[in-house]
């Protein structure tokens, strides 16, 4: 029964997760941003849901169940490392060409539109290439 | 629990279309990088029937091939080529309306056919009433391979696996014959290559947690083919992706140091040389070509296990194969046929 709660309770967040995930998708201004709700998002409400099913799982507790759940987990240990890290490998690629980033005080000063909000001048450091 | 695929048409429909959002979307695109992808998308969703329509044999290999090493190689070409699209040009109009032309004949051909078709999973049809009832009860017994799928693909009908095993070499090889040459003084143009000297600690730490896990998976996979989903081809995919993922985390010369070409050579024409060997041998030992029982005396086994030694080996053969030829076709078009630098 309780185990039932946390199997509902699991999949309910992870629902939730991957809706703001979609909505940080569509919503946010410019690439950083959506990516990073991607990786986030993703890589959570994955694990919830999957946590979820290996509880569901183990509510007939035995051999075959638990080597299905051990094999679920090790999918939960590959995506909780390659998301974050593709997520990673995105993000630097695109800070690498440049890709205008989002600012709030230009927005505000512009009124050409969301194009001329992309700041694209400044960059901490130079770099190669 | 008996499987009704009537349950589940919503998802048929759902998936259908994402599937043809996806087509019209690969062409649509004028980024060749942003085709590759909703290409690698389109396999994942064909994925997704596949495991409905209880194919898993081929939905795995779908995974493995189509969505994963197929969106990478086509990753590593499309550095090299641009694709502009001019519009207006006199005679390219004249020839796309034609090419529109001929698709829409042939789709229209081909659902006109699809009505002759038996349902799906109609106990009625004729590949249902022939040979399939014949596979499935006799392969247990007669190869001691549960796994109805791997025995026929590489038992029963073990000529055409060989024969697709050498048409993976053949690809490799003419891959190599079109791309391969010696480096040359001009560089190549890569617009699309980040320099990233001394940034990939947390892509070098993922790789070297990941890939062993990957090579024992793939390892696995080969070897559990007779008892479930995967085989040869799934298996040395994953292997082959486990060279292309290092890669991609390090560079494409740290990878050739651990794998070299000429390493990847032999293995490419190895793999198909031990499946024909083994064929050789049965037909040596007075059975027909690919003949596993005739290997029973060898081996000191019955020849129902003889035969199931027999799939295993050929489908290491297939593995080895499989494996030399994707990372080969990875090394060649991600640097451009001179294998110094790359993706």
């Amino acid at each position: 029964m309780i185990l039932d709660i946390l199997v509902i309770l699991a999949m309910l967040t992870g629902l939730l997760f991957f809706v703001a995930t979609t909505v940080g998708i569509i919503r946010f201004p410019d690439f950083y941003s959506r990516v990073h709700a991607a990786g986030k998002g993703d890589t959570l409400s994955t694990t919830l849901f999957l946590g979820g099913a290996i509880l569901f799982l183990l509510r007939d507790f035995g051999t075959d169940t638990l080597l299905t759940a051990g094999k679920l987990l090790l999918i939960v240990f590959y995506i909780f490392i390659a998301s974050p890290t593709a997520t990673h490998a995105i993000i630097d690629a695109g800070y690498e060409f440049r890709v205008p980033y989002w600012t709030r005080s230009k927005k505000d000063n512009s009124t050409k539109g969301d194009e001329e909000s992309m700041d694209n001048g400044f960059y901490p450091e130079d770099l190669k290439g | 629990m008996t499987w009704d695929a009537s349950l589940l048409w919503q998802f048929d429909i759902l998936v259908l279309l994402m599937m043809v959002i996806c087509a019209v979307t690969a062409l649509a695109l004028e980024g060749l990088l942003s085709s590759a992808i909703v290409t690698g998308v389109y396999s994942f969703l064909i994925c997704l029937m596949w495991t409905h329509m209880m194919a898993v044999d081929v939905a795995f290999t779908e995974a493995a091939v189509g969505a994963a090493i197929s969106t990478v190689i086509f990753l590593g070409t499309a550095q090299y080529i641009s694709r502009w699209i001019k519009k207006d040009r006199p005679g390219e109009q004249g020839i796309k309306q034609l090419t529109i032309v001929i698709a829409v004949i042939c789709a229209v051909m081909m659902l006109n056919a699809t009505r002759d078709l038996p349902d799906w999973a109609d106990p009625a049809s004729p590949a249902s009433k022939h040979l399939s009832p014949e596979y499935i009860e006799q392969a247990y017994h007669e190869t001691a391979t549960p796994n109805v799928v791997t025995a026929v693909l590489a038992d029963y009908r073990s000529y055409d696996t060989m024969f697709e095993a050498v048409v993976v070499f053949a690809a490799a090889l003419v891959v190599m014959v079109l791309l391969r040459r010696t480096s040359h003084k001009h560089r190549k143009v890569l617009h699309l290559r980040p320099k990233r000297e001394g940034r990939d600690t947390v892509l070098r730490g993922a790789a070297q947690s990941i890939i062993p896990v990957m090579q024992i998976f793939a390892l696995y996979v080969l070897c559990h083919g007779h008892y479930s989903p995967g085989g040869g081809f799934q298996g040395g995919v994953i292997f082959g992706a486990s060279f292309i993922l290092l890669a991609l985390c390090y560079n494409l010369k740290f990878s050739m140091n651990r794998f070299r070409e000429h390493a990847v050579l032999w293995c490419c024409a190895g793999g198909v040389l031990l499946y024909a060997g083994i064929g050789a041998a049965c037909l040596g030992l007075g059975w027909n070509f690919l003949g596993y029982a005739a290997l029973a005396d060898l081996l000191g086994v019955s020849e129902k296990m003889a035969r199931s030694h027999g799939i295993l080996a050929v489908e290491v053969g297939v593995g080895i194969t499989v494996m030399a030829v994707m990372v080969s076709l990875y090394y060649d078009l991600a640097s451009g046929g001179d294998l110094e630098d790359g993706l």
